[in-house]
């Protein structure tokens, strides 16, 4: 579902005079991309499904009192999540790495190709881990979520030019983590690609 | 694309395809949980909207002449800690009433289950799977009340069950692609609610009997055996025939049996409208207790001779009877479904 940033407002306008169709449609444009930012926070599906239904809670309790100044509401939303997750990881010590938690259906050995793309992807997984926090989360919040470099600053409450420093240094690191600086390499790693898989950039509402 | 994401070198452009096959690999929603907690919030998105519309029509209360301050007042502080105090009693009042209101067969039950149903997602596939999720609120609410004994609320919940498998029949015949990804799912939900023939009380009979009706209907839109590895194949008045959704073959004069109308006309052969693909018994699960015959239902008691009777004529003889009942018809063609008379 895509909707420009007017189109969005609007829906707020509307939910914000008891709209329910209204929220309903700024869900649907909304929560894969949250949904993809806590899952990559907190690893369990199950754990994100919650928190993502907690953060809508929140911001339909919230948006009588929602005000743009400055905030887009994506923003606005994803600092909610941000808060959401905070308060999880809090709470949840005993959370594991995203290697091994992230519920996958159909583990069960398959085709080489398919196993060479989890192992590929395990890898990604891996070199996430190893990021610092902070650089994590810029990922994630470009990436996963989909959001601006000006949104995610101000969903961390940074500078944009600090985000964008953060996804680089990230990025740089997980080149040399996954060998990619390598031409070579990449060219000879063409087996990473899912079937179907084409886009380049981040996922979700971008 | 965000001008950020414009690579500059081929091992950013890497990284960043890396990245978004992760993000779509493995963190993509499941589209049933998203659907429930869509159902969710709308409940309450609703509730919320309803209650902000009965405050600004709640007309401000007329100025009175209140009568002058008795010379002995309590003070301040204790007058607004009553207050809060009654505040929190009449709301913890007012939401365990409307809690215990809504339960099934409490007199809020159909105005819950209007919103529940108003507030399904647009989206086909995020519809039934939405309903889907109903169907397991109310098979928990059947066992809640018939743990209890409640017959009322048995009932409630089992017509509220019957609506909603309507309504995913309609969604099923309708769209090919709901009825793939949903058939095994109501066909489980069948073999639940047979499982709980027994322990219904009496009184819900013709609630639960209604409500399997319906399913069956449902189900066989879909094309899935409704009734898996039950040689008695209950069938409610004898009409004999469900309307076979995508059967290649003729026209099935089958003679229902049973008491009822008998004589029941299956036309099974659903000449396209419906989704049209090969019967899957297989994946049906077995049902994990078979249901009893009662004998106060007389339906179940007909069943065998249902399963013996032998089907019609073909009347155009061209692809065999699209039936695949246990006496044999099954020549149908791939796309036969396995009726239920």
């Amino acid at each position: 579902m895509t909707l420009d940033e007017a189109a969005v407002e609007r829906l707020v306008g509307d939910a914000q005079a008891g709209d329910p169709r209204a929220f309903g449609r700024l869900f649907d444009h909304y929560h894969a991309s949250v949904y993809r930012y806590i899952v990559s926070r907190v690893h369990r599906p199950s754990d994100a499904e919650d928190l993502t239904q907690l953060v809508f809670v929140k911001a339909l309790e919230a948006l009588p009192r929602y005000e743009t100044r400055g905030i887009p509401f994506g923003g606005w939303l994803f600092r909610l999540a941000r808060n959401a997750v905070i308060d999880h990881v809090r709470t949840h010590r005993d959370h594991v790495d995203l290697e091994s938690a992230i519920e996958r259906p159909g583990r069960d050995a398959g085709p080489d190709e398919v196993v060479a793309v989890r192992q590929a992807l395990d890898e990604v997984a891996a070199a996430l881990e190893a990021l610092t926090d902070e650089q994590r989360e810029a990922i994630a919040l470009r990436f996963f979520a989909g959001l601006s470099a000006r949104e995610a600053a101000a969903v961390m409450g940074k500078q944009e030019g600090t985000v964008r420093g953060l996804q680089f240094r990230a990025i740089a690191a997980m080149r040399r983590s996954l060998g990619v600086d390598d031409p070579e390499a990449i060219a000879a790693d063409r087996s990473f690609r899912p079937a179907g898989e084409e886009p380049i950039g981040p996922s979700g509402i971008g | 694309m965000d001008e950020d994401f414009v690579e500059r070198r081929p091992a950013d452009r890497e990284m960043y395809r890396r990245l978004d096959a992760f993000a779509q690999v493995r963190l993509t929603p499941d589209a049933t949980a998203m659907a429930r907690i869509r159902t969710a919030l709308m409940g309450q998105a609703l509730a919320l909207a309803d209650a902000r519309s009965a405050a600004l029509t709640t007309p401000p209360p007329l100025p009175v002449a209140l009568p002058e301050r008795p010379a002995i007042a309590f003070p301040r502080q204790q007058r607004r800690a009553a207050a809060v105090v009654l505040a929190a009693c009449l709301v913890v009042g007012i939401g365990a009433g409307s809690v215990a209101a809504s339960q099934a067969g409490g007199p809020l039950y159909g105005p819950r289950m209007w919103i529940e149903a108003a507030t399904l997602p647009s989206d086909p596939m995020a519809r039934a799977n939405a309903q889907i999720g109903r169907l397991d609120a109310r098979l928990q609410e059947v066992r809640v009340a018939s743990g209890s004994g409640n017959a009322g609320a048995v009932e409630a919940a089992l017509e509220a069950y019957a609506v909603i498998m309507a309504d995913l029949e309609a969604q099923t015949f309708a769209n090919g692609a709901v009825a793939v990804a949903v058939e095994d799912d109501m066909a489980r939900r069948q073999v639940v609610l047979m499982g709980l023939l027994d322990e219904v009380p009496a009184q819900a009979q013709d609630a639960i009997q209604h409500a399997l009706q319906q399913g069956r209907n449902a189900v066989d839109v879909n094309g899935v055996d409704p009734h898996p590895g039950d040689p008695r194949r209950p069938n409610a008045d004898g009409q004999g025939g469900s309307q076979g959704a995508g059967g290649h073959g003729g026209g099935n004069q089958g003679q229902g049996p049973g008491t009822g109308q008998g004589a029941g006309q299956d036309q099974g052969a659903g000449q396209g409208s419906g989704p049209n693909r090969e019967p899957t018994p297989d994946r049906t699960p077995k049902p994990t207790k078979p249901p009893k015959a009662p004998a106060a239902d007389p339906t179940l008691e007909q069943e065998p001779a249902a399963s013996t009777t032998p089907d019609g004529d073909n009347q155009n003889g061209k692809g065999g009877s699209s039936r695949q009942s246990e006496s044999g018809g099954g020549q149908g063609g791939p796309a036969g479904h396995q009726d239920d008379d």
